[in-house]
């Protein structure tokens, strides 16, 4: 159903101006997702999410409109750039005080403007040929944030990347796609924000690609807070240099079902690379998130922790791959993923993957699925705390470990607050 | 009126009974030592009196300040006054030690009806206590237990001792894992809290601690049961005795 | 200390294989090929009962409609099924041998030769009852008297289907239905023999029960079937060993293996595979596919895999338990060596099902020379599964850097009260525990002996004595000298 729309709204879409070398790659990406169609749990990488409900719904374009007021965060004077439904929102965006060297502009304005900057980075990474999201976004994708920081420049505030969708009365998609090239020695915090409006239907088909050049330093978030019946759909992709150092963190609470696909290349020697998560998900909700850290030079880090709670009927899935190339000798890579279930009903798949063709290298991976201990509750009630309370602090404590390791604090203090309401609201229910 | 009054008191975990008839009472201002060997049931007395759901009272009454004990849940008992230092404390990754002390301090104050303290008046409170245990300010920083050395361990459970200010502290095996330093920070942290009005229970296995904690009873349990009571010299006793002549009485 | 490794390298490489001669034994072979007629031949040379034909020729259906997996991590050429042969056995005058003095005194010299003097055996104190399956035949059990006194049956598969024809109807294929997977289906269409062994109520085998395998003839596929059957309370230890003549074709190992456990009872089924890996360019050698799974039917049941595998050019094994019985508990310990080409895709499957069910699983992999070695194991707990525990180890060790080790373990959890742990490292030897070792006096190979069986150790210790030592020497073989 989808995939015919997708395709008649690619054959009917208003060409716009742009660059052949763009036009060519979207006309190979709309081929290969006629070719691909939607995955099915048949295969290996979709075993345990289905996508029938997605690929079954008709959507429409968006229409444009937000009233909602998002918070900044607090104490930071904050680089924003603004989407709403997918279309670039001068009204919501503060882009003043950028320094030299720093561009941050939506990517139709480039396109018009300067269309060359994307050449040779943009598809460069994210593979149509392989991932059917991919291809649809990279054919009808309409705007995304573009963010190129030159040689040596060094941004303090964090960029927030704001995508709102909102008042929607059918369904409808949105087909993000940013690029963000650090260059050599930058160094800068940028925050990817989904939200949307309660209640409302859509789809979000987001592509990011990320190159950090050598001594780049990254600090890359995401908060996903889309509505409660949206589906969400993220591929990112890091090409890391040499010497760079590129972090991500990764909040879940919304949307009913999604996923996060993220792969870095370590592509360089002495690279580090660290991808957190937290997912909170009640009811209905499934989110899977599969990363492939790709070890291909050596003496190279890696650093991985994803920690899920789940209550109700979630259900959650990790898949973490770690590959080590023969030559990333003296790689040193961790993988964690833990889960607490909180309630019946609850489901959780876990496959952490460890392929090493280098000996001398250093790989650990571990995956925990449980409740609270209770041990830890009763030490907490010989101090006086209830057994309520209790639950909530060590449910807290257990998130606490990926909101310790952002580096940012303004951004952790925000996602804080919504984890806590997030318990609250559960601790009630 | 007795502080702690233990009467006959069988318990077990799991069906298996391990306390056979236990009596004693602590009134204020008393330390009374529980000595025994390996499996003598000691570290289930301990987690009788706290409230651990997992061991089953099967007979006999335990009445704390009058009040019956078993009545309580954990934290009401430990907001009641009933404070147990544990053998092994668990460690909490995720939760700052100042964190959890203030949700601790808070929640008794609550129970006693008294307003909670806000963020300044806590940090005074800490302030004041944690010279005594010789805290530094990163091991509050740090995460519950997590990554503690046994030492910083034992000294963390005695600190949150003083900052509960309970009216019984049961000391389980504190002294195990410790050096003669460390055992002496702890030793004084534990005396400095003495008071007419205060009690403790002491349970260990080796006369070493008493050295420093000076009880003025001392108990031999063997097989559930306490098979001797006497003065401080009684640990002496055993010192050089060892437990062996109580296990051959028991006829095990 | 390079060269030195170097040379080292070069020792193991040179390792060769020891149990690779021929035995010049006439046999009973069926030609090449596959068909409901070449079914139907095994079935009536056999003798079996028309419900064991029919049986066979159902799943002979159903596998002709299945494809090749292809899923796991190991890559060999496509094997041509119709060129196999599916039944060769000795050649025997008559019924089969009643004592060993009717054995071919052929077939027990290659016993002999393989370290496992049948005769010997029988002398031996009682300790351990063989029954060796020669190119899928079983050709001799030992002690069956003694085992007869206690009600124990251990004997032949194609001896169990007519002394005991109700038991095996009872329980063939209700672990491994015929219809399981490809190799399981083949195997349940062509299986030619194997070990079947029943343990009554209450009783506990006193001695070790063991299996011998080896493929002799060439170009034949070997698809034995071994059914063990623990009763109430029952308690056995099974033991497995297997080794094939060198061959510079390949040749396939497809066998089946269940085992059922009732209320209390305990299999404990032990196995020390060293079929021939293939030389160090990777010519020759044994595909192993086999389906191996264990029923834990009743409460407080409990099944022990031990596995030392060090042959083999391509495996692909998951020796599992089923946990249906409340308060099962499976087991799985795996040592699993790779060298020159060798590809092992190996691990374990547990299943909760019953409530307070537990499970372990502790996995060594060691990769030498060009080889690949992967765990690939599932630990799924059902939302009935109350109170379910699952710990899982897998421990990597690579020597050298052109081989691979790879984890794919597969977790799914839908009951809160589970407790799911799962644990992987790679490692090498460090070249300061070498030169530790070294500077007490331990030559560099000693010193490689002494790290890998420490890294093994939590596995050896699982394994019966006799076989434990054999293990170790087996992986001394197979890693003289090497270093990571």
């Amino acid at each position: 159903m989808s995939l015919d729309s997708i395709i008649e709204r690619y054959r009917n879409r208003a060409v716009a101006d742009e660059p052949a070398w763009l036009k060519a790659m979207r006309d190979a990406a709309i081929a290969d997702f006629e070719r691909l169609g939607f995955p099915t749990s048949k295969e290996e990488l979709w075993r345990f999410t289905n996508v029938t409900p997605l690929a079954e719904q008709r959507f429409e374009a968006a229409s444009n409109g937000w009233k909602t007021d998002v918070r900044d965060f607090q104490g930071l004077e904050t680089v924003r750039i603004a989407f709403v439904n997918g279309i670039f929102s001068a009204e919501h965006s503060h882009l003043e005080a950028l320094p030299d060297g720093a561009t941050i502009q939506s990517l139709t304005a480039v396109l018009s403007e300067d269309p060359v900057r994307l050449q040779g980075r943009l598809g460069e990474l994210a593979d149509a040929g392989s991932n059917a999201f991919v291809a649809a976004n990279t054919a009808l994708f309409a705007d995304g944030a573009y963010i190129e920081l030159a040689e040596g420049v060094v941004l303090d505030a964090p960029i927030h990347l704001l995508f709102m969708a909102g008042d929607g009365d059918e369904p409808f998609a949105v087909h993000t796609r940013n690029l963000i090239v650090g260059g050599k020695n930058s160094r800068a915090t940028v925050v990817e924000h989904y939200i949307g409006a309660a209640g409302i239907a859509y789809w979000t088909n987001a592509v990011t690609e990320v190159f950090a050049d050598q001594g780049a330093q990254l600090d890359h978030y995401k908060i996903q807070q889309e509505s409660g019946r949206a589906y969400h759909f993220q591929t990112l992709e890091v090409s890391q240099q040499a010497g760079s150092r590129f972090t991500n963190h990764a909040v879940t609470f919304g949307s009913v079902l999604g996923r996060d696909d993220i792969r870095c290349n370590l592509g360089g020697e002495a690279v580090e690379s660290v991808c957190n998560g937290l997912y909170l998900l009640t009811d209905g909700q499934h989110f899977d998130t599969h990363t492939f850290i790709d070890h291909e030079k050596p003496n190279c880090n890696s650093h991985e922790l994803y920690k899920g709670i789940l209550n109700k009927k979630a259900h959650a899935v990790f898949c973490g791959r770690i590959m080590v190339r023969p030559d990333a000798q003296k790689t040193d890579a961790v993988q964690s993923n833990k889960n607490l279930l909180l309630s019946r009903g609850a489901k959780v798949n876990s496959l952490p993957q460890l392929e090493i063709y280098a000996d001398d290298v250093k790989c650990t991976h571990g995956a925990t699925i449980g409740e609270l201990s209770d041990e830890s509750l009763f030490y907490l009630q010989t101090r006086g705390i209830s057994r309520g309370r209790a639950r909530s602090l060590l449910t807290y404590a257990f998130a606490n470990e990926v909101l310790d390791a952002m580096p940012c604090a303004a951004v952790k203090d925000y996602v804080e607050e919504l984890m806590l309401a997030w318990l609250q609201s559960e601790a009630e229910a | 009126m007795a502080l702690l009054e233990i009467k006959d008191l069988h318990a077990g975990v799991e069906g298996i009974p391990i306390l056979k008839g236990i009596n004693l009472t602590i009134d204020p201002g008393e330390v009374h030592a529980v000595m025994g060997p390996n499996g003598s049931g000691k570290s289930t007395l301990s987690n009788v009196l706290a409230g651990h759901e997992a061991y089953k009272v099967t007979r006999g009454e335990i009445l704390f300040g009058g009040k019956d004990l078993q009545e309580l849940a954990a934290h009401e008992r430990a907001c009641a006054g009933l404070f147990l230092a544990f053998q092994y404390p668990v460690e909490i990754p995720g939760i700052s030690n100042m964190y959890f002390l203030k949700a601790a301090v808070n929640a008794v104050r609550e129970y006693r009806g008294e307003e909670p303290l806000d963020a300044m008046d806590f940090i005074e409170l800490v302030e004041a206590k944690k010279s005594v245990m010789k805290i530094r300010d990163e091991l509050l920083a740090r995460a519950v237990n997590s990554g503690f050395s046994g030492g910083e361990k034992k000294r963390n459970e005695i600190f949150q001792m003083a900052m509960l200010e309970p009216t019984l502290g049961i000391l389980d095996e504190t002294d195990s894992g410790l050096d003669i330093d460390a055992l002496k920070i702890v030793a004084d942290g534990v005396n400095a809290l003495r008071s007419p009005d205060r009690g403790f229970l002491v349970i260990t296995h080796y006369q070493r601690l008493l050295d420093y904690i000076i009880p003025d009873h001392v108990h031999v349990m063997v097989h559930g049961r306490i098979v001797k009571s006497g003065g401080k010299e009684l640990a002496l006793e055993l010192e050089d005795e060892g437990y062996a002549s109580w296990n051959g009485e028991e006829g095990l | 200390m390079k060269t030195d490794n170097d040379k080292t390298f070069q020792d193991l490489n040179d390792t060769e294989y020891k149990y690779g001669f021929v035995t010049d034994i006439e046999s009973d072979s069926l030609p090449p090929g596959l068909n409901e007629d070449i079914v139907r031949a095994i079935s009536s040379r056999k003798k079996e009962p028309e419900w064991l034909t029919e049986w066979r020729l159902k799943a002979y259906r159903h596998w002709i409609t299945m494809t090749e997996p292809t899923w796991s991590n190991v890559h060999y050429p496509k094997i041509d099924y119709q060129a196999l042969s599916y039944y060769s056995a000795p050649k025997q005058k008559g019924d089969g041998p009643k004592t060993l003095d009717e054995v071919d005194p052929e077939l027990l010299e290659t016993y002999e030769k393989l370290g496992i003097p049948l005769r010997e055996q029988e002398a031996l104190a009682g300790v351990v009852a063989v029954d060796a399956v020669f190119d899928s035949v079983s050709v001799a059990t030992t002690f069956k008297g003694k085992l007869e006194e206690l009600g124990i049956i251990f004997c032949s598969f194609s001896e169990a289907v007519h002394s005991h024809p109700d038991l095996v109807k009872q329980y063939l294929g209700t672990v491994v239905p015929y219809k399981d997977n490809y190799f399981a289906t083949l195997n349940s269409a062509v299986f030619s023999d194997g070990s079947f062994c029943y343990v009554p109520p209450g009783v506990r085998c006193p001695m070790e029960l063991s299996t011998y395998f080896r493929i002799n003839a060439a170009n034949t596929g070997q698809f034995e079937r071994t059914l063990l059957i623990a009763d109430e309370g029952a308690y056995v230890s099974y033991l497995e060993g297997c080794t094939a003549p060198q061959r510079d074709e390949n040749q396939l190992h497809a066998a089946v293996v269940e085992l059922v456990a009732l209320d209390n009872a305990q299999i404990k089924y032990s196995t020390v595979q060293n079929w021939y890996p293939g030389d160090k360019d990777g010519k020759g050698g044994i595909y192993n596919f086999v389906t191996k799974r264990g029923h834990c039917r009743g409460h407080h049941s409990k099944i022990s895999w031990t596995q030392v595998e060090t042959g083999s050019a391509v495996t692909w094994k998951y020796p599992s338990c089923i946990l249906k019985g409340d308060y099962s508990v499976g087991e799985f310990y795996s040592v699993a060596v790779t060298n020159h080409m060798q590809q092992a895709d190996t691990g374990s499957k547990m299943i909760h099902i019953g409530k307070n069910t537990s499970s372990t699983i502790v996995s060594k992999g060691i990769s030498a020379g060009r080889s690949q070695n992967s765990y690939r194991g599932m630990v799924k707990v059902l939302e009935t599964a109350e109170n379910a525990r699952n710990f899982s180890q897998c421990d990597s060790m690579l020597m050298g850097g052109s081989c691979g080790a790879h984890t794919f373990p597969y977790i799914d959890v839908g009951n809160p009260t589970a407790q799911v742990e799962h644990e992987a490292t790679t490692t090498k030897i460090g070249e300061d525990q070498i030169f530790y070792c070294n500077q007490r006096g331990l030559e560099t190979e000693e010193a490689v002996n002494l790290i890998v069986n420490g890294f093994c150790k939590e596995v050896f210790r699982e394994l019966p004595m006799e076989f434990a030592v054999e293990a170790q020497k087996l992986l001394g073989i197979s890693l003289e000298g090497s270093v990571g």
